[in-house]
């Protein structure tokens, strides 16, 4: 069984694939299914240890208080000042 | 014994006799963070060391915070993208280390990159994703808990994302 999906790709990919069907003589189809199987085994060897997310996604209420926070004179602990202080 | 230092962490570092106690960060630093410093470049990690003998480590990346949705109050506020923050992912002691001040030391170490990317690039605050025991910490701190929708890390049990805003480490130099 197969089903069909449809994407966007840029003409300098298109051209890729259509350069790399002509040498091997597969079709489209092929090339694409082994290429999206490969992209998927990788992303399964990748353990959760090393996925650092670049992005982090709040919710609109958890996200005001960062907008608060970073726009407030908070003064600092006591505790991050004696941490500070260390060092100088 | 030598001073303690904090550098990066280098190839040659002898990782498998390290353990803080926690088996998924032991796993992490022995096996996985020379991978992300060296080969896919995701993140860096710093080690307190004692002569050769590594103390503890700190994982750190850059990274941003957004909003799923944003009030428009705040929009007006903000630039339209983004705010870039310092991520302190993964933070450890070895056991034969710990109540010596490793962990603020390198907590001390990770503030001063922040602010380094402040002065280099921009950064609004650290995020820490801190393990359930260290939450109380990291509140006396002024850390503030987190709702994350997307972008937390997968560990097992799950740590809590929190934020401190780079301008009270400032003013905790001042």
């Amino acid at each position: 069984m197969s089903t069909q999906i449809s994407a966007y790709i840029s003409d300098e990919t298109r051209s890729q694939i259509e350069r790399l069907v002509r040498q091997r003589g597969i079709t489209k189809a092929r090339l694409i299914e082994d290429a999206l199987q490969h992209h998927l085994a990788a992303q399964r060897e990748i353990p959760d240890d090393l996925v650092l997310p670049v992005r982090l996604t709040l919710t609109q209420a958890s996200f005001e208080q960062v907008v608060a926070e970073i726009e407030t004179d908070t003064p600092p602990s006591e505790a991050l000042r004696e941490l500070m202080r260390v060092d100088g | 014994m030598a001073e303690v230092v904090v550098r990066p962490l280098a190839r040659s570092d002898d990782r498998s006799d390290f353990g803080c106690g926690d088996i998924e960060l032991d796993r992490f630093f022995q096996r996985y963070a020379g991978q992300n410093q060296f080969r896919h470049h995701i993140g860096n990690t710093y080690v307190a060391v004692d002569g050769a003998r590594i103390l503890g480590f700190v994982t750190v990346s850059p990274g941003e915070i957004t909003g799923a949705t944003v009030f428009e109050h705040t929009r007006k506020r903000l630039p339209d993208y983004p705010l870039p923050i310092l991520r302190v992912s993964r933070l450890a002691v070895d056991h034969r280390a710990q109540r010596r001040g490793i962990g603020k030391l390198l907590l001390r170490f990770a503030f001063r990159l922040a602010l380094e990317l402040r002065d280099r690039f921009g950064c609004v605050g650290v995020v820490v994703d801190a393990k359930v025991t260290a939450i109380p910490f990291y509140t006396t701190l002024g850390f503030r808990p987190l709702e994350a929708m997307q972008g937390a890390l997968g560990d097992r049990p799950e740590p809590l994302p929190m934020f401190l805003a780079i301008r009270r480490i400032i003013a905790a130099l001042e």
